[in-house]
């Protein structure tokens, strides 16, 4: 069982909540009584949601067909199913979604003038789900705006395909426009990648030990993979136009526990512990569009909360007790919490364009 | 003025029916300018419905391909009366 709250921007019912206002403070927007969530993928102006049963649901946006064909129906104002299939995994891109079916074929349908349905230069858009590959058991898929990707068991190691946009070399070099069908970007037989995280045009891809293996793109100036690549236990998230990195363990002196920021600050994005005091006891940790989003529990234990710093002008930062800075930057800010009887570990946090999502398992 | 981000034109989408530049923004919305505006200087593309700005990264003389590709002209310098 799974509820599912949420919270921001909301113009084109991408909360699935019935209509289109913007929401400043947690809404119960599924209530699962099938299973527990395994992903929610936020689009431009869409959401899929994932149930760990591989039932997919849609709502939001389908002007450009991402959730189904249209057929005059641009949005889907609630929660549907998106078919009877089932599903092991799920990633929005702005007009795009692309799956993993039973069958571990790679599907995407959409709009990508860019490539991003990895379908070839002569498609750009798709009213159904086609088939861009067919990858191995246990393969896991990431889109970000204008890029996908897809992360394949190889030997003791992993392959990782992407397409999509590589203006900026966010795929490999050298630069060019498009890459409309997969190609490899990374290959090894030993290193087993976890998952990759994405900016809008840079990858960092992190192995399942925690490490940063590889950084691709346009990357914010500060950040310096070859000065993270020794570190292990790290969790990576990206925003658009920043790199955050949260390190769980003391593991060197240099690097003691807390989050690290890099990239665009323009509105309050970066995390400084010097204002924002760190909670000790972090649960969990994700990223919107330019929002942060963690739970952790209080220093005296008896609650969990759910906190959102960053651009959070659409309400996704939650409401303010003082002052409104949702335009300019919000500082560290509550939106969420349980008393202590709440398992932290049962609690998954999703970040959207300006989207905060909360779910618990229960 | 303070801009959001810095996004290069080759990175924009062109509609040539509204001859308008768009690029995503965080909030779901996207980004637009028009590009005469463009050829007349401008270079802040907004956001309809936040308040977030970018800053567009061009040379005055990108823009003949995408006249090109609209099948029309920049605008003709305005004639001030004596």
């Amino acid at each position: 069982m799974t509820k599912i709250y949420a919270l921001g921007s909301n113009g084109n019912y991408q909360l699935g909540i019935g209509h289109c206002k913007d929401i400043v403070e947690p809404h119960l927007s599924f209530d699962a009584s099938r299973g527990n969530v395994k992903r929610i993928a936020c689009g431009g102006n869409h959401t899929m949601l994932l149930l760990e049963d591989g039932s997919l649901y849609g709502c939001g946006d389908n002007s450009r067909d991402q959730l189904s064909p249209n057929a005059g129906c641009t949005h889907w104002k609630e929660w549907k199913s998106i078919q009877n299939d089932i599903f092991k995994d799920v990633a929005c891109g702005w007009d795009f979604t692309a799956v993993i079916n039973e069958d571990d074929e790679v599907l995407t349908r959409g709009s990508g003038l860019k490539g991003e349905l990895g379908l070839g230069n002569e498609q750009r858009e798709s009213k159904e789900w086609k088939r861009v590959m067919t990858v191995s058991n246990k393969s896991k898929i990431f889109a970000t705006l204008h890029n996908c990707v897809v992360v394949q068991p190889y030997l003791s190691g992993s392959k990782v395909y992407g397409w999509g946009s590589n203006t900026k070399c966010q795929l490999f070099e050298p630069k060019c426009r498009i890459i409309s069908r997969p190609e490899l970007t990374y290959e090894s037989e030993d290193v087993v990648i976890d998952y990759v995280a994405m900016g809008k045009d840079f990858l960092i891809y992190v192995d399942v030990r925690g490490r940063i293996v590889k950084a691709t793109g346009c990357l914010p100036a500060a950040f310096k993979a070859e000065k993270w690549a020794p570190i292990e236990n790290l969790l990576v998230r990206c925003m658009w136009t920043s790199v955050h990195i949260l390190v769980t363990k003391n593991s060197t002196q240099d690097t003691p526990k807390g989050i690290y920021s890099f990239g665009n600050n323009s509105h309050g994005q970066l995390f400084d512990e010097k204002e924002l005091e760190l909670p000790l006891d972090i649960k969990a940790f994700t990223t919107g569009s330019e929002h942060g989003i963690i739970g952790y529990r209080t220093d005296n234990a008896d609650r969990t909360v759910v906190a959102c710093w960053g651009w959070g002008e659409h309400g996704n930062c939650g409401k303010f007790k003082n002052s409104d800075s949702s335009n300019s930057g919000t500082p560290l800010n509550e939106i969420f919490s349980w008393a202590k009887n709440v398992n932290a570990e049962n609690i998954h946090l999703f970040g959207g364009c300006a989207t905060t999502w909360i779910a618990q398992d229960e | 003025m303070s801009t959001y981000d810095q996004v290069e034109i080759e990175d924009m989408m062109f509609d040539t029916s509204t001859q308008t530049f768009s690029y995503p923004c965080p909030c779901g919305d996207k980004f637009q300018i028009y590009i005469d505006d463009m050829f007349d200087g401008e270079n802040i593309a907004v956001c309809p419905s936040c308040s977030l700005m970018i800053e567009v990264i061009f040379e005055k003389e990108d823009l003949q391909e995408y006249y090109e590709e609209a099948g029309s002209q920049p605008p003709e310098p305005i004639a001030v009366a004596a």
